[in-house]
């Protein structure tokens, strides 16, 4: 995806912080690709959401990973990964930030 | 569900606890459960390249799928579709009232050309309370249920690679398990245990 509606420069600099992140170094081997999904600014923070690579998965599910960053200082504040929940039609989401 | 209203669930989300969300797939989320995502209008449309539904007839090539607000779909699958049902497989492990998540194309005629399928897929959180040579036992939420052990299931003790060895999974742990929910049982195959 590439027609966000941001400033090229504001998705260059929450893209940079976000990939700065440990949570995303750890995270890189699992992503589908290093571009974003999408990538957007809300209150104050930078919000960056990877697709996770279901071919690279044991199993194989589908999966995202959202990251929140600080404009301010570029900080993590929160890192999400969405799957398949406990039951159809649910999501389970765990936290990335404290693996 | 239109972009801005994407945004904020998956911003909600980040911010909110861990846990369950109730979402048919990321792009179909009408509803959600938990308190940081309660107040969203998530009463949107839906993620055009995600399906989900039960499976109400199977043939040859595609799937017919009543979709949660009842919409029947037929679903396309070729030989480059990935279907997995507990693992890797095809179409002939597909069965009427599976329930499916999909990726793919929709097509101009109202079909859905699928590029990956998931039958009946869960991701269970939950404590062991049990286990034999055949089966775990577990309590999610309070519900006991049943995990039946494939030649193939595998565990992943502290995400370490996959493990055939299944004896590092014992009573008392909480685990997270990943299989395919037999429709209409607490009972799922399973095809990973995170340990």
């Amino acid at each position: 995806m590439a027609a966000w509606d941001l400033p090229p420069d504001v998705v260059t600099v929450v893209v940079a912080r976000a990939k700065r992140s440990a949570v995303y170094r750890r995270a890189r081997p699992q992503l589908a690709s290093a571009c974003p999904l999408d990538v957007w600014v809300a209150d104050g923070l930078g919000f960056v959401q990877f697709e996770l690579d279901d071919t690279r998965r044991q199993p194989a599910v589908p999966g995202w990973l959202v990251l929140a960053v600080r404009l301010g200082d570029g900080a993590p504040v929160a890192a999400k990964i969405l799957e398949p929940g406990p039951d159809v039609a649910t999501m389970s989401v765990s936290d990335a930030l404290v693996e | 569900m239109d972009t801005m209203n994407r945004r904020r669930f998956l911003a909600a989300t980040a911010l909110g606890g861990a846990g369950v969300v109730s979402a048919a797939g990321l792009g179909m989320l009408s509803t959600a459960t938990d308190a940081e995502a309660a107040d969203l209008d998530l009463a949107g449309q839906l993620d055009p390249n995600f399906l989900e539904g039960r499976v109400v007839s199977v043939d040859a090539s595609s799937l017919i799928v009543l979709t949660p607000d009842l919409v029947m779909r037929r679903t396309l699958v070729t030989n480059g579709t990935q279907v997995w049902k507990v693992r890797d497989t095809t179409l002939e492990a597909v069965r009427a009232d599976d329930h499916l998540y999909a990726r793919g194309l929709p097509m101009q005629d109202g079909t859905f050309a699928a590029d990956s399928i998931w039958i009946n897929i869960v991701n269970l959180h939950a404590e062991v309370v049990g286990v034999d040579a055949s089966t775990l036992r577990f309590n999610h939420h309070g519900e006991a249920w049943t995990g039946h052990l494939q030649p193939d299931t595998v565990a992943r003790y502290s995400m370490r690679a996959p493990s055939r060895d299944l004896s590092g999974v014992t009573t008392g742990q909480h685990v997270q398990v990943v299989g395919a929910w037999r429709p209409g049982t607490n009972e799922v195959d399973v095809s990973t245990v995170f340990a």
